[in-house]
């Protein structure tokens, strides 16, 4: 019992690694450098229902990224473009 | 000279006068400590995501401006002082935008000129304007290499 659940439990996990790491960073795709605080539309499709920013494994986003991406959020939302939370 | 961005938000019940009074009070500042500005972006009323000192809408501006860092404390003090001036934030713009914001200086002075023909002429001058939409097409292209 044990070795055949082994065997079939092993290849799964890295298929699903290998379509994972196909994922790629929309910023980086679009060779973009800055993210601007004032395109709230772009901020708004990262926000999630509740009016969080998503962590990068959801995201897929790259580490430069996701860091512009939050930063451009938290501006916003102090400026009142975005709200803190859902209303 | 640094170049700055700012974002203000105005009290939404203030007539037009008193509302062009304060973006003019932004501006004279700029202008009076050897400030250049370079644009100056009118976004009118809108709402806002959550209240803001009781207040669920205002005025939008945003203005493009490079000013020696030093006079920037001063500039944010006096901005506390008015009352109707909601909310600001003075951001430095990165060295790679400044160049769109110059792009987009030009399209909208560009804009302002073939206005100004327009309504000073009926008949404007169709050799001008394709001339000046040109440079900042290239000028495009080359912030992208």
């Amino acid at each position: 019992m044990n070795s055949s659940t082994k065997k079939t439990m092993s290849p799964i996990p890295s298929k699903l690694m290998q379509l994972r790491k196909k994922r790629i960073c929309r910023f980086c795709k679009d060779g973009a450098r800055y993210i601007d605080y004032k395109d709230i539309k772009i901020l708004s499709s990262y926000a999630s229902e509740r009016g969080r920013i998503p962590p990068r494994r959801i995201t897929g986003n790259c580490a430069f990224h996701q860091r512009r991406l939050t930063q451009a959020i938290k501006r916003a939302r102090t400026m009142g473009l975005l709200s803190f939370v859902a209303s | 000279m640094n170049h700055y961005e700012m974002m203000v938000m105005t009290n939404p019940q203030l007539e037009e006068k008193a509302q062009n009074d304060l973006i003019d009070f932004i501006k004279t500042y700029v202008h009076q400590n050897k400030g250049e500005l370079v644009l100056a972006e009118r976004w009118g009323k809108r709402g806002i995501a959550y209240q803001i000192k009781r207040f669920l809408e205002a005025y939008y501006d945003v203005l493009y401006f490079r000013i020696e860092p030093k006079h920037l404390p001063e500039f944010e003090r006096r901005l506390k002082l008015k009352e109707d001036i909601i909310r600001y934030m003075i951001i430095k713009v990165e060295k790679t935008q400044e160049e769109k914001i110059k792009i987009k200086a030009m399209a909208y002075a560009n804009k302002e000129k073939a206005e100004a023909a327009n309504a000073a002429s009926s008949e404007p001058q169709p050799s001008e304007l394709p001339e000046k939409a040109e440079p900042a097409i290239n000028a495009t292209e080359g912030t992208n290499e």
